[in-house]
């Protein structure tokens, strides 16, 4: 699958990805992964030309007209934050948006459980960290949480939902879009 | 030929999933872990303000890094020197080696008790057994470690191993042992404990300590602690027997200074240990105090084995337990689940290299793990674990793992190409539509059934509550 992408996305256009995990894959993985096979190269050159979301925003000094009500809890997702070092640049976005405030949330920077495969070889542990980050956020008060990860949102929303924690989510871009 | 014995616990039984499930279904070892981790990240935070620790990491790991290279050079200096200083140095291929020549030494000297203080290397080689299986009474000497020892428990964290218990239960196992009901403040508790193991103290034939680091150049073992008991059993008894895993080492004062003001650091959040006690070789002709015999017991068990893989860096650790504290996994289910000596990240990753990628219970942890990446922050050597975990899953063999091996190179197969991506697509699209209530599903079939036991699914994006 990996080499699909490496032909998928040949070229030398930066590659931008809505999921800091995914772009983490590839920035921080795929050289490794390909470490010592003819695609090595092709490999790095991805991924130094692959940029989550708000990254890349932040690195175009992109910032769309977007005006919105309210206020949103920001959830900071592992390889987002731990692999990619990507603090500022979803709250710089959140904060472009006319209208809109961010809340900071107690264990924001707590993983939500997901963790990949990990959410079904493990769904208790995974089951109680989602619905630890679901009562974090929605003891903010904030109207819905955000993240740059739609996997960590999908889990954190279903967990809540099972919990009957009402908690609205959105991806960063919905938001943006608004 | 060195027999492989495991280094998790036989008395653990049931998978993982099933001792994860049970720890969290506790809400009292819940409450522990979660005041007890809260304790150690404020510890953290201040550490994080008073000094330069992001620069005292990158120090850490060079000099780790530097040490585990040079590893059979660095013994063959320590040996020579600890000999220099009139001691005795063992070096064993595996546990069952280091346990046959402590065992023998304490029925060549005739003794009866032995009180030992913290190590980690003792409990992955099963020693206390060993020597109870020769007739020997063996005292733990540090707080934590008695309390395990008398509640029957294995340690749950790698400095703090009874940190899954709160005081109330302290105070039953006391009153247990002593056959007298004691008192349930804190101080009255480790009043207690002074009084009962001062007479172990005393009493004792072999002091048996871990070794935190050994610095070759001058021969010298270094054992850190904060309750004194350490210097006693290493000081009192007429033999003491220091046993450390054999990366345990560094080459100069000047690299042992900085590992050992780390340490504190990443373990308690404090700059200074309580006691570090520097011991070279046994008491001198000159010297009021000390034993009259010092034996080095240095432990193989795999180790050497992993120089030059791709697990090296997993011999950098200095045994600190940050990443215990910092995993959301340990701070979940506590360290017992895992059945090692080792729990959390580090755990996960050096018990099945240490027992073998094919032991069922050891190649189960390396999957207690989101990934999440907080462990390598929390390192005070930078050691990459979530990608050790990562390499640890690909020569994992757990039960089931053929299964899912299969299971995932279909799913890569029909993804690597445009038209099974679409037909997983249009699939997913009419099941959620067949299935699907008001937006969510609660119950899906075959593979799915582990997502929904916990959480339900939205078929429509953003989901509405």
């Amino acid at each position: 699958m990996a080499r699909r992408a490496l032909d998928a996305f040949a070229g030398d256009e930066p590659v931008v990805v809505p999921s800091g995990s995914c772009a983490a894959m590839v920035r921080h993985a795929y050289p490794e992964l390909f470490a010592g096979t003819p695609d090595e190269s092709r490999a790095v050159d991805l991924a130094d030309r692959v940029f989550e979301f708000s990254q890349y925003l932040a690195r175009e000094d992109l910032a769309p007209a977007s005006a919105a009500s309210g206020s949103v809890a920001y959830h900071d997702s592992c390889h987002m934050l731990r692999i990619l070092g990507e603090r500022e640049s979803p709250r710089r976005a959140i904060a472009g948006v006319a209208g809109l405030e961010l809340v900071e949330m107690e264990g924001r920077d707590v993983c939500c459980g997901f963790g990949g495969t990990f959410s079904v070889t493990h769904p208790e542990v995974s089951g109680k960290l989602g619905e630890d980050k679901a009562r974090n956020a929605a003891a903010t008060g904030a109207d819905e949480l955000v993240a740059c990860d739609a996997s960590c949102l999908l889990h954190i929303a279903g967990r809540a939902r099972r919990c009957g924690i009402p908690l609205r989510v959105r991806h960063l871009a919905e938001v943006l879009d608004s | 030929m060195s027999e492989r014995r495991p280094v998790s616990y036989e008395d653990v039984t049931g998978s993982l999933r099933e001792r994860a499930r049970d720890a969290l279904a506790d809400a009292e070892l819940g409450g522990n872990l979660k005041a007890s981790s809260a304790s150690w990240a404020a510890g953290r935070a201040r550490m994080g303000e008073a000094h330069p620790f992001a620069e005292m990491r990158d120090r850490g790991r060079e000099i780790r890094r530097r040490s585990v290279r040079e590893l059979p050079e660095l013994l063959d200096l320590l040996e020579q020197r600890v000999v220099e200083a009139g001691g005795v140095v063992h070096r064993a291929a595996d546990g069952a080696d280091a346990c046959r020549y402590v065992a023998r030494l304490a029925h060549d000297r005739g003794a009866s008790l032995v009180a030992k203080s913290k190590s980690m290397a003792t409990e992955e080689i099963k020693l206390n057994e060993a020597l109870e299986e020769a007739g020997l009474r063996v005292v733990e000497t540090d707080l934590g470690e008695w309390i395990i020892q008398l509640a029957g428990d294995h340690p749950s964290h790698i400095i703090a191993p009874a940190v899954h218990l709160n005081k109330d239960q302290v105070a039953d196992l006391f009153a247990t042992e002593s056959g007298a009901p004691v008192p349930r403040e804190r101080e009255a508790l480790v009043a207690h404990a002074r009084r009962r193991l001062r007479e172990v103290f005393a009493a004792a034939d072999i002091g048996i300590s871990g070794v935190n680091l050994a610095v070759a150049e001058s021969g010298t073992v270094c054992v850190v602690e904060n309750e004194g008991n350490g210097r006693l059993v290493t000081a009192l008894p007429r033999v003491h027997v220091a046993v450390m895993g054999m990366e345990r080492v560094v080459r100069s004062w000047s690299d042992a200074a900085h590992i050992l003001q780390l340490l504190p650091m990443a373990a308690i959040g404090d700059d200074a240990a309580g006691y570090v006690n520097l011991i070279t070789g046994p008491r001198r002709d000159d010297e009021a105090d000390g034993p009259e015999e010092f034996h080095l017991v240095v432990v193989d068990g795999g180790r050497s084995a992993l120089r030059g893989t791709e697990f090296e860096e997993a011999l950098d650790c200095i045994r600190c337990g940050a990443c215990l504290y910092s995993c959301p996994m340990w701070r979940s289910i506590g360290g017992q689940a895992y059945g090692s000596p080792y729990s959390g990240p580090i755990g996960a990753v050096l018990t099945p290299l240490l027992e073998g990628p094919t032991s069922p219970k050891a190649a189960e942890l390396p999957f207690m793990s989101s990934l999440c990446g907080a462990c390598h922050d929390a390192c005070p050597v930078k050691i990459p674990l979530h990608d050790l975990l990562v390499r640890a899953r690909a020569v994992a063999e757990p039960p089931g793992r053929g299964r899912d091996r299969l299971a995932i190179s279909l799913w890569s197969r029909l993804w690597s190409t445009r038209a099974g991506y679409a037909a997983t697509r249009v699939g997913a699209r009419i099941g959620a539509r067949l299935l699907g209530r008001r937006g969510w599903l609660s119950r899906l079939p075959g593979p799915g059934r582990a997502w929904t036991e916990q959480r339900d699914l939205p078929t429509r994006w953003p989901p509405r509550p």
